[in-house]
Formats: structure tokens, C-alpha cells, sequence
């Protein structure tokens, strides 16, 4: 995670404090880049071991996601990324390192009692869920204080809840230049993916292809609205580097809304894309 | 004023600050304990607010949940011009 958190909310204080507590402990937890969080604890171990029930409830749910998108989102490419040099938070920078192997064995969990076994050379990261579900977690949080609205933003990732419809301001990515474009929405998530940030030295961005585990040759920069933002986040993280017409497909079928530029500019529309629109910006 | 004792009645400010104070202390022994409950194991069921959110799904049944996570978005009802909403969060690229 390693992500800036915003909080706008009319709740109390106690209850923000308490918000920003449960991302804290969060980010401790499911953090990739800190050795001593609970992932990275389970990523070295060299058998199986036994997680916090949230631990085994976000991976339980990664992995479905997984199946959902047909692959596209998966979490077990932690040890991808590290192998091609994302081993630390975007903001402090990566740089290129060596191929990984073929394909290992898979991630064993089971759910109930969190006990979970990760095969050598397969690591866990839950950087393409993790924020979307601390977002929701906080937000439900500041909603079951009473809070008339509440809105979360964590690294780019957006989740609104609120009595009314609430605004939403999405940023244009460096490859797609633009004013932001403004979403309105009652309650749901936002998340935008794309190859724009997160880049090495020689120009490769950090989402990796699950057939290949290197960066994906082609991604694009996906933009999708779904009831979560852990959901708008794995949606956003599969459309971004499927073929467009299964990641249109994974989005429909998951009944979301998104936006999918490819790398000419070309737009497509999934779902009911006016339903939220309130300014185009560069989503137009 | 003065009480039947003879000493000065404290203002009614006086004793409505007073209160404040003791709602005060109150509040700051409630952030302790939510910050303790969340280092804790105790704030599982808060934690996994994403998933208890699904009310009678099972635990096992993943698939169903991240379907659930991941469906549609309630856009709520349209708003009149000028009366706009308020602007709760600021999605880019991650």
C-alpha cells in the first residue's frame, strides 16, 4: 500500500481518528514493501502458516477475484513484480531486475481456520485490492458512527458512501491529458488503472502480465465504478491489461461501469457510463 | 448568589463547562480504546467490514463475495442545479 489517505466526512473526530486507524493497521498488515507486515511474514515462510481472519478474508476474496476475471487480476504475482523491480512503494522509485521462473503451484487457503500455504517462489500481493478494501473498511466504519456521508480516498482509490449523491473527482492520467472528469455517485467505488505511473528506468510500468509475469506489452488505462472499491480495483486491474473485448466482457458481466482507453486514444464504454457522468473531462 | 451554606453558587456557565469537561475525558478515553481494539485482534469483524458488509453470504463462498464487491455502483437520485453535492474524493491512476 504505502498510499496517502484523504478523508471527507461529516462524522465525528473520534470516528475519523478511528478510520485512519483501522488504514494504518491495514497498511501495516497487507503492506508488500514492510518486512514486518503480516504478507511479508507469509510470503517468507516455507510452509504453512496461520493468518489474522481479515488476512485470510482479503486473499479468500483476491482469489475468487482472480477466477472472476479470468486470471487478469491476480494476486499471487507478488513474486512478478519484486523479480522485475517493484519492490518498493512507486513513489520511491524501482528498477528493473531479473525475469522470474515459469509458473509455480498455487496459493492453498483455507478460509476458516487461516491456514495458508504459499509455495516457494510464489509471493502474495495484495497491491490491486488492499487500498479499495481499506477505503471500504473506513467508510463503513464512519457510516455506522452515524456520518451522513463519507468519502475515502487512499492511493487513487475512491469509495463514497452517503444518504444523497456525492461528487467524485477523477484525475487524467499522463498518457491521457485532459480536465478531470466529475462522477457522482451515492455509494460505490472508483479506481483507475493504466500504465502510467509506477514505471522503471527503461520505461516498464508495473502491471504485470499473469501468462507472461513480466509487464504486460500492451495496457491501457481503465477507469471503473463498481459497488467497492476493492471491486473497482481488481475490475480496474484486469480491464487495464486483458484484450479489450474480454475486459469489456469481465466488466459487464460484473455488472460495473468503466471506461477503457487504448493506447491511440480510443475510448469504450461499459455498462451505463451516464448514470454517474456529470462533466466528461478527459473520460469524454 | 450564594448557598445555604454561606459559600458563592458557581455560575450555571460554570457547571455546563463542567460538563463539557467530563464529555471531554470521556472522548478521549474512547479514541484510546478504539485505537487499542485496533491493534488488537478484537476489531476483526471491523476489518472485514467488506465482506460482513455481504450480510448472509458465507465465508466460503468467495466467488459470490468478490461478485458482490465488484457488481454495480448506486449512482443515487440526480441533483438540481445549483444545489450540488458535496465533493467527497479525488480517484487518479494507482
Amino acid at each position: 500500500m504505502g498510499a496517502e489517505v484523504a478523508i471527507s466526512s461529516d462524522a465525528s473526530e473520534i470516528a475519523v481518528a478511528a478510520a485512519l486507524r483501522v488504514v494504518a493497521v491495514l497498511e501495516a498488515r497487507w503492506s508488500r514493501f514492510r518486512d514486518d507486515s503480516e504478507l511479508s511474514r507469509l510470503n517468507r515462510s516455507e510452509g504453512p502458516a496461520i493468518v489474522r481472519p481479515s488476512t485470510a478474508r482479503i486473499i479468500e476474496v483476491a482469489l475468487a477475484g482472480r477466477r472472476l476475471t479470468c486470471g487478469w487480476f491476480d494476486p499471487t504475482r507478488g513474486a512478478d513484480l519484486a523479480a522485475c523491480g517493484y519492490r518498493e512503494s512507486h513513489d520511491a522509485g524501482w528498477a528493473p531486475s531479473r525475469p522470474r521462473p515459469d509458473r509455480l503451484g498455487d496459493v492453498d487457503l483455507d478460509p476458516e481456520s487461516g491456514l495458508i500455504h504459499v509455495p516457494n517462489g510464489v509471493a502474495i500481493d495484495l497491491g490491486g485490492i488492499a487500498k479499495g478494501w481499506a477505503a471500504d473498511t473506513a467508510v463503513a466504519l464512519l457510516r455506522r458512527s452515524g456520518a451522513t456521508h463519507a468519502g475515502v480516498t487512499l492511493g487513487g482509490d475512491v469509495r463514497i458512501s452517503a444518504d444523497s449523491r456525492a461528487l467524485v473527482e477523477v484525475e487524467a492520467p499522463d498518457a491521457v491529458p485532459g480536465p478531470a472528469a466529475l462522477v457522482g455517485l451515492r455509494d460505490g467505488g472508483v479506481a483507475v488503472s493504466g500504465p502510467t505511473r509506477r514505471r522503471t528506468a527503461d520505461g516498464r510500468h508495473h502491471l504485470i502480465d499473469p501468462r507472461t509475469g513480466r509487464p504486460a506489452a500492451t495496457a491501457r488505462v481503465a477507469a471503473v465504478i463498481s459497488a467497492t472499491a476493492a471491486g473497482a480495483e481488481m475490475l480496474a486491474t484486469a480491464a487495464a491489461i486483458a484484450p479489450r473485448a474480454e475486459a469489456e466482457a469481465i466488466v459487464a458481466a460484473a455488472g460495473a461501469t468503466a471506461w477503457l482507453i487504448d493506447d491511440d486514444g480510443t475510448r469504450h464504454r461499459v455498462g451505463e457510463p451516464e448514470r454517474f457522468l456529470l462533466d466528461h473531462g478527459w473520460l469524454g | 448568589m450564594t448557598t445555604p451554606t454561606g459559600r458563592t453558587r458557581r455560575p450555571a456557565t460554570r457547571s455546563r463547562w463542567a460538563a463539557t469537561g467530563l464529555s471531554a475525558a470521556v472522548t478521549v478515553g474512547t479514541v484510546a480504546a478504539m485505537a487499542d481494539a485496533a491493534e488488537s485482534e478484537a476489531p476483526e469483524q471491523a476489518l472485514t467490514e467488506a465482506g460482513a458488509n455481504l450480510g448472509a453470504v458465507a465465508r466460503h463462498e468467495a466467488d459470490v463475495a468478490a461478485a458482490t464487491l465488484m457488481s454495480a455502483a448506486d449512482p443515487g437520485a440526480e441533483v438540481t442545479v445549483p444545489s450540488l453535492p458535496p465533493r467527497l474524493g479525488r480517484a487518479h491512476v494507482s
